[in-house]
This record gives structure tokens, sequence and C-alpha cells, in this order.
């Protein structure tokens, strides 16, 4: 198994509230495994993607990734981790409008230790596959959403992660858009056999990967 | 790393431009502070050339006729001559006092003013005149050895020149009036000339010494020692110097005298009036001279732009980055580390400081080829300063620019460390949700 969550909880406290988001979750995926998430807002789906994605750490249990329990690394070395392993793709996209879409690409090679290969021509290859080689120096802001998402992707893949995790990827696209973006996500796991875990309210595009875990009020309802 | 710095900064150029502007009149004014600051202190730091901390200056009075004190008897040149040796003596006898000379008011070293005259070397085709501190000393009473005033090679020593004895027109140079004069060879037998109110004089080195500064605020200058002739013994104020032993100190020794040893030194109608420690009178004159205030004020206004700049880069660098949190969540999704945001941002702000200080360099060098550069306090002896990198117009600039460059580097790093050390702690789930 490549995403390995024993017992994992969440709490989120404040001086007078506690909030559990979620309970006592236990998930396994496979790699090259394309999983999606559904369930109602606020059900804990994008807490449990951030987890998985070492962006927050769980109040309780244990994340193993790629053999590795990574849920007691420190900052460094998780940081590290996410470089190597993992791949973002936000429904807000994230994209550094101050860049262009080339330099956007390029960022997770910048913290890439050891990297000695030609960055740009990474980024060109990524930019390429998800059909944007074309518009690799403009800025974010000159975009579609769908061109934007697809900068997105080609971010989340130049580094070869062997995991990509999707929060809502067409949460902000029309269907034209979304199809096309289920189409190259789709492509990188078939083709590229990389491990896909996606967070979705979309019920079509969930049944369009291998399983769907449905989550309720920080519990898993199903497998 | 490096080009995204540059990327990030060429393409936020519209939001930095103030901070630009900002950073570059303050270069230009903390080259103007720095530079009389950095002159002042480099002249200062130049060693004296004489032992000031072991010596004691001692003013020496005489009774005049209607005091009590006086005795008729011992005004006669004879009582003078002997008075003074016995003096000498006195002050020889007391513990701790290793040797003793004589100096009249107002050429001791570092006094409140200094003589200077024109010399040539007496060559016809030498035409050019130099303009040189004039001094004078009494043989035969160790002046050199007394004041800690160095032998020079290829010269009678230092013990010789105070021993011998002297024709009117005879005198000792120092190394640096040496070289002035005579580049190629050696100065000692060699003659020159003393242009002095009209009349001239031709004189004979029969002596070089070490180079010491007359001023302890100005760089060494060059200067002669003429001998002073007592025919008649001085009824005007002078000075002893009394130099001390290995390990005495001035302070204890000059309050030791003054309580204890005031009232046997009095020889004839000769007595001791005040006893300063040398480098209290040195730092009496720079006082009279107003070198600590104008330091001080030029420390404050240095202090005042560096603070600002400390604020101004601080206040421009939070806002700057309180809009940046996202985009720093972005850089740790992908792997950034804390240290990786810090190096980002305060590289941005080292970039910034380093294009600006170049500008500001620019700027500048154009204000000093029009209205040139600090020469500390020297301004009033511009003939024959000795040479410090203080007087070459190139290593001048660099050497400031260097200094200012490193004053405003290091400003923008304590004003760009606090707002990337609080953005760097932010976690990267919470900055993606910063919008």
């Amino acid at each position: 198994m490549i995403i390995n969550l024993t017992d994992i909880s969440k709490v989120y406290r404040t001086d007078t509230l506690e909030t559990q988001a979620l309970e006592n979750v236990n998930l396994s995926v496979a790699k090259g495994e394309f999983v999606s998430i559904m369930g109602p807002s606020g059900c804990g789906k994008s807490t449990l993607l951030n987890i998985i994605g070492l962006l927050d750490r769980p109040t309780t249990g244990t994340v193993e990734l790629d053999g590795q329990v990574v849920s007691g690394l420190k900052d460094k070395a998780l940081a590290a981790f996410r470089n190597d392993k993992l791949g973002f793709i936000f429904q807000s996209f994230h994209l550094i409008n101050t860049l262009s879409v080339l330099d956007n690409v390029t960022v997770p090679l910048v913290y890439r230790k050891g990297f000695k290969g030609d960055k740009t021509e990474l980024a060109r290859k990524a930019l390429e596959r998800v059909g944007l080689s074309h518009r690799m120096n403009h800025r974010p802001t000159q975009l579609s959403g769908g061109q934007m998402q697809r900068v997105a992707i080609a971010r989340a893949i130049v580094g070869n992660p062997a995991i990509i995790l999707a929060d809502e990827p067409c949460g902000n696209l029309d269907s034209r858009m979304s199809s096309e973006i289920m189409g190259i996500l789709h492509q990188l796991n078939k083709e590229d056999g990389r491990t896909i875990v996606m967070v979705t309210h979309n019920e079509a595009q969930a049944r369009e990967t291998d399983r769907t875990i449905h989550f309720f009020d920080g519990k898993q309802v199903s497998l | 790393m490096f080009k995204l710095i540059l990327k990030n900064l060429w393409n936020r150029r519209g939001r930095y431009a103030w901070l630009f502007i900002e950073l570059v009149i303050v270069t230009c004014l903390s080259w103007f502070i720095v530079d009389r600051v950095t002159v002042s202190l480099a002249d200062s730091n130049i060693p004296l050339g004489y032992d000031a901390d072991r010596l004691v200056l001692m003013a020496v009075g005489s009774f005049p006729e209607d005091n009590p004190n006086f005795k008729a008897a011992a005004n006669d040149s004879a009582s003078q001559a002997a008075d003074f040796r016995r003096l000498a003596d006195k002050l020889r006898a007391i513990p701790g006092v290793e040797r003793v000379t004589f100096v009249n008011d107002g050429q001791e070293l570092n006094a409140n003013g200094i003589s200077l005259s024109d010399y040539t070397t007496g060559n016809p085709a030498d035409t050019l005149l130099h303009n040189i501190s004039n001094l004078s000393f009494w043989p035969g009473y160790e002046y050199f050895e007394t004041m800690g005033i160095k032998s020079v090679p290829g010269s009678p020593t230092v013990e010789e020149l105070s021993a011998r004895s002297y024709t009117r027109n005879e005198l000792v140079i120092t190394e640096d009036c040496a070289r002035l004069f005579w580049p190629d060879g050696d100065a000692v037998g060699k003659h020159f000339v003393n242009i002095w109110d009209g009349d001239t004089t031709y004189l004979e080195v029969v002596g070089v010494v070490g180079n010491f500064r007359n001023q302890s605020f100005v760089r060494s200058n060059c200067a002669v020692y003429r001998v002073w002739r007592p025919l008649t013994f001085p009824k005007w104020d002078f000075y002893t110097v009394v130099r001390l032993e290995d390990g005495v100190s001035p302070e204890n020794f000059a309050t030791d005298f003054t309580m204890n040893h005031t009232k046997d030194i009095v020889t004839g109608n000769y007595y001791i009036k005040t006893v300063w420690p040398y480098e209290s009178r040195i730092a009496e004159v720079e006082s009279q001279f107003g070198i600590p205030t104008e330091r001080n004020l030029y420390f404050i206004l240095a202090s005042f732009f560096l603070i600002n700049l400390v604020l101004g880069i601080v206040g421009s660098f939070y806002l700057q980055t309180r809009r940046r949190v996202e985009e720093m969540g972005v850089h740790r999704s992908f792997g950034a580390r804390r240290q990786h945001i810090m190096l980002m941002l305060m590289g941005e702000g080292a970039v910034l400081a380093t294009v600006s200080a170049i500008v500001g360099f620019v700027i500048y060098s154009q204000i000093t080829l029009r209205f040139g550069m600090s020469i500390g306090h020297s301004n009033n002896q511009m003939y024959n300063i000795i040479d410090t990198w203080v007087s070459h117009p190139v290593e001048h600039f660099f050497v400031i620019s260097a200094i200012v460059y490193a004053l405003i580097l290091v400003c923008t790093l304590i004003g760009t460390y606090l707002p990337a050390r609080e953005v760097s702690r932010v976690d990267p789930v919470d900055a993606l949700r910063d919008e």
C-alpha cells in the first residue's frame, strides 16, 4: 500500500470550542489506484487530504506513505517528503500570479535537493503534457480557469511524484473544462501509474475512479 | 532560488519602487555621514608615534616678582640654569619616574596649535614650497627618548640626537619629511631652505626620527625639529614631560603627585602648576576642537537614518509579506522549508539593497567628483599629509562604499528578518487558506 492511514483523528481546538474534524479514520490506497473521496461540505474530506499531503498533522493516528511512517517527521523531513513524493492540485489553483506559467511549474524543482537537471526543460515537458506549452510565458491571470488548472496539474507532476492529491480539481470549472481535467488525471493514472486521491462533490467524476470513499461528519461511512 | 528571488523582485518592481527610492536616498545620506565618521576614526587610530600612555605633562610656572615666594637671588641666569637642572633631578628622584624633559608652551606634542612654515630643498630647480610643522626641543634633556619617538635606520639614534650639540641652523626631521624632500636617498647631511616671514634660512639635516602625529585627530604630517637654545631661561610658562616606568599608571601618578609632591618640587622660582596624564591632555585638546561633539553628532545622525531605514524596511516588508502568505503556502506545499521562505524573502531584501546601494553609489560618485570626499580634520594641513587610503580617491570611495553597503545590507536583513520569520511560521494549510 502506498498510503496507509491508521486510526487518524483530527480535533481543532480553540479556547472555548473543540471540533472533531476526523474520527478514527483507517484508509489504505494501493499503488496506481485512483481513489475519490466524497461527502458533504465540512465532513473532513479536505482535512484528510491535507493530512495525507503532510500539510496538516493528525491529532492521533499514524500516516504511512510509500512504506515510511511520516506522522512523526520534523518540518524539514516533511518538506523534503512533500517535494519528492507528493503533488498537489487545488480547487482554487493556487498559482503565483506574479510568476509566468513556466516559472509556476518550475517551483517544486527549486526545492528539490541535489537536483542538477534542466528545470526549464522539465517544466516545458510537463506543460506539453497538459497541452499548454504555447502559454508558458503568460501570466496565470491571462489564462482561463481550465488552463489555470492544467498549469496546476503540470506543477503537480513536474517533480514526478508517486502520489497526486487533488482537492476538488474541477470545483471551479464548467463541465467541458472539468471533463478535460478529468481526462488528464485519468491519463496520468493509467499511463504513468500515478496514485491519485481526489476529493470531489461530483458523483459522475467519482464513479470514473477505481474506488470511492464516503465521509460524513468526520467519519468514514463506506469504502 | 536566486533566479526565483530576481524574478520575484522584477515582477513586483512597482510595489518595491518606494522602498528602492528610500534605499537610494539613505545610501547617499549614509555615504556622506559614514565618510566623515570613518575618516575621523581612521585618522584617530593611526599610531601616535610616541608613548602618550606612559607620559605625564606638567605645567611649570615661575613666581612673579610680587609673589611672596619670589626669590630675587635666584633670578639671574646662572641660578635659573641650576634651578632647571635641580627641578629635573627632583622629578627623576620620584619613584616611578624614568625620564624627564622640557618643552616650551605650545611646542608640546598635541598642542592646540601648530606652527607651520614653508621649506624647499635649496636646490634652485626645486621651487615647490612645502608647508611643514615646526617644533622645538631642548637638547641635553633626553627629549626623543622621553617622548618615545623612534630611531630610524641610517640616522643617528634618538639618544644621540637628544644629547648632541646643535648649531643654530641644524635640525632634525621626521621620516616622512625625509621621504618628501629626498625620496631617493638619505636625508642626513642634506640641506634645505626655510622661508619664514620673508626671511630665508639655509638649514642642515643632522638626523631623522620616526613619524609621529602632532595632533591626535589628524594624520601625521611632515615635521621638523629645531633646537630651542635658551640664552636666558624662560620666565613664561613651559612644560616638563615625565616618562613613567613601565607599569606605572599616569592617572595614579598624577593624583599622587598632586597630593604628595607638588610642594616639594620647587626650585628657585620654578614650581609645578598643573599635572595631566598625557592622554587626558590629548582628550582635552580634542574637546577644545569639538572633535567628540562632532563624532557624536555624526553618530546620532547615522543612527537616525539607519533606524529609520530599518523601520521603513520592516514596514514595507510586513505589508509585502502579508499579501504573500498564500504564495508562501504554495511554496511550502511543494517542498519549501521554513528556511527557504526566510532565504527567499531576506534574499529579496538583500538584492534590493544591493541594487539600491549600487545606484546610490553611482549618484554619490558624481557628488564626490564635484564636492570631494572627507579629508577629516586634516584640512588645514593639506600639504604633505601622510599617505593613507583616505588620500587616494578610488580607494577612499571603495572603502566607504563597502562600509555603507555593509550597513545598508545589515539594516535590510534586520528589517526583512522579522516579517520573513513570521510568514515562514504560518502552517502551509493555513497559508493556503489566506486570500
